[in-house]
């Protein structure tokens, strides 16, 4: 067992001695380390996907547009529901935004209940607070379905940066590649 | 010997606690624990029998550790300088070595796997970083009085990290599921995992998707808290493909052909090779939250508990009150596997059969190569141009044949039982 650890561990150590690692306290550097040319398996052509178990909704959120008002920038989302069945479904859902670290900026909003008909959709507009200090924020809704083919509950995330007082959404990888969330902290 | 050769190889020595004290200038220990913030649904819920659950409610909600991962210490310069990995109480000590006394540095992991079954890559394929500064590398530490780091924590009760949660729920499957049959012990490794994204090199699939051919797994944006559903079930193709690798032949748009977009659910039907597959890598995941004692097995996609209108995968309908089509649900494969694994009576049914879970690997690997019925290929033409054979590859006819081939054991009750799947 020791030799195998062992290995295993020469393995990482030569993985890390080929990759130009970033320091960690640099906040705006990257954390991730490319490893392009070390060799990853390659997808053969023609691989066929086998997707995952679809819920009963279909639950997004759509950045639209940044809207500068008199105390800032805010950023226009929506949050778009489909029911992916043909019976009718019950939906409800909850958005909070929370900072980087867990900061909580809006507490949890409870959109009411509504019901769909099979394949319907529906798109509410909603907007961040204006003027938020620079940063990394999550935006999060959770999401639930009560279907005839089963009840369902997502969590989905839209990520942005305030920078300069201006808004830019990103997505999940450069959101832990640039923010703190990648950073661990003393208990 | 080159330069880098040799570095590598006094580090090597180094990491593995047999490095004599002359071999480098500065040396030392470090201990501490590595622990998240868990948010992952699909825990038993204190309202159900628990009885053997590997996932219960008391550890939604909580910091938990990060188990069975490799950690490492760096210099001052990024430089790795020592290595370990964690126990299942999230503890590692380890040694470090370098020429000088480092001044400062940061403990990083990677989510990589201790047993090296898989890791969690970036959607691109780039490493994930996970960090924490160490303002001061005490030089002369011993293994019995390490330099004690403390326990650091990855997310919190406002931000649960994404990616600590996906490495949990990959984690799970492998400790408490997968690990359990020599099979996988022997062939499940490297797996390449890329989160979180709807779109990955060669892939976009918004549900995640497995590829057996790559050994690589997409979880998909939202995957992150649904782990039976997403991570967990996409290991358990893989873990399918690996027991005896295959040409998949499924086909998503009974009772058509051919037709894209078509998704699947749990009570959709579906051609009988792709509920098949799709049924058999939900047991896997299920297994790895509901071990075989416990009477209230559920199945779902929940970042929740499964809510009282998901699936108990315990239920069975019965020979005589099936629904239409229930026959072809990936849901009536998942009660088929779990009847033959499970020590829990169908209530009326009388069944009692309860096997080994490896032989639910081994029995794919009882499949013979070819594409003539029960064949590992039966979906496909001779010549593997075309699918000729949808309904190939399915649960009773072709697992049960195989099975009863392994075993001895015939599988008549637990299939009619489940509509016949």
């Amino acid at each position: 067992m020791k030799t195998a650890l062992c290995g295993l561990a020469a393995f990482a150590l030569g993985l890390s001695a080929t990759a130009a690692a970033p320091h960690p306290l640099q906040r705006d550097a990257t954390k991730k380390v490319s490893l392009s040319d070390l060799a990853r398996p390659q997808f053969p052509p023609g691989s066929i996907c086998v997707g995952g178990m679809e819920g009963p909704m279909a639950v997004e959120i759509v950045p639209e547009r940044t809207d500068t008002g008199p105390r800032g920038e805010s950023l226009a989302y929506s949050v778009r529901l489909r029911n992916r069945t043909e019976d009718p479904i019950r939906a409800r859902y909850a958005v909070e935004l929370v900072t980087d670290t867990g900061a909580v900026v809006t507490a949890p909003e409870i959109a009411g209940i509504s019901e769909f008909d099979g394949g319907a959709e529906r798109s509410d507009g909603r907007s961040t607070p204006a003027g938020l200090p620079d940063d990394f924020y999550i935006l999060r809704v959770t999401a639930a379905a009560a279907a005839p083919s089963g009840d369902s509950a997502e969590v989905v995330h839209l990520f942005f940066e305030v920078r300069g007082g201006h808004v830019y959404p990103i997505d999940t990888e450069e959101f832990y590649a640039r923010s703190s969330a990648n950073e661990g902290v003393i208990r | 010997m080159t330069q880098r050769f040799l570095a590598v190889t006094v580090l090597l020595v180094a990491s593995c606690g047999l490095a004599p004290a002359q071999a480098s200038a500065a040396s030392g220990w470090v201990e501490g624990y590595i622990k998240h913030y868990q948010n992952q649904g699909n825990y038993c819920p204190t309202t159900r029998n628990c009885t053997t659950a590997q996932y219960l409610q008391a550890e939604f909600n909580t910091v938990v550790p990060a188990r069975n991962v490799y950690v490492y210490l760096r210099d001052q310069n990024g430089a790795v300088i020592g290595t370990g990995i964690t126990s299942s109480s999230g503890y590692y000590k380890f040694s470090w070595s370098r020429s000088t006394a480092p001044t400062s540095g940061s403990l990083i992991w990677t989510l990589k796997h201790g047993s090296g079954r898989f890791q969690i890559f970036a959607p691109a394929g780039e490493t994930w970083i996970l960090w924490s500064t160490v303002s001061s590398i005490v030089d002369g530490t011993t293994s019995s009085s390490p330099q004690n780091l403390g326990t650091r924590q990855w997310g919190s009760s406002g931000a649960p990290h994404q990616l600590t949660n996906g490495y949990d729920g990959a984690e799970k499957m492998w400790n408490r599921s997968l690990m359990y049959s020599n099979r996988m012990v022997n062939y499940f490794s490297n797996l390449d995992i890329r989160a979180f994204s709807n779109s990955v090199p060669n892939s976009n699939c918004s549900s995640s998707c497995a590829f057996g051919p790559a050994n690589q797994v997409q979880l998909d944006a939202n995957a992150a808290f649904t782990p039976q559903a997403r991570v967990m079930h996409e290991m358990g193709h893989i873990a399918s493909y690996v027991s005896n690798n295959f040409t998949y032949g499924g086909d998503y748009c009974w009772p058509s052909t051919g037709g894209a977009g078509c998704g699947w659910s749990f009570t959709s039907a579906e051609w009988r090779a792709a509920s098949f597959e799709e049924g058999i890598a939900t047991f896997y995941g299920d297994t790895a939250i509901y071990w075989n004692l416990n009477p209230q097995p559920h199945t779902c996609l929940s970042a929740s508990f499964c809510p009282l209108n998901s699936f108990d995968v315990e239920t069975s309908t019965g020979s005589g009150s099936c629904a239409t089509n229930e026959t072809r649900w990936p849901l009536s494969v998942d009660r088929y596997l779990r009847d033959m694994y499970d020590n829990v009576n169908d209530p009326g049914f009388g069944e009692a059969m309860s096997r080994p879970y490896g032989e639910f690997f081994d029995t794919l690997a009882q499949f013979a190569a070819g594409t003539s019925n029960h064949q590992k290929d039966e979906p496909w033409n001779a010549s593997y141009t075309a699918l000729d054979a949808r309904d190939g590859r399915s649960a009773c006819d072709d697992f049960g044949f195989n099975f009863t081939a392994l075993t001895g054991l015939v599988t008549t009750n637990q299939c009619s039982n489940n509509c016949s799947p």
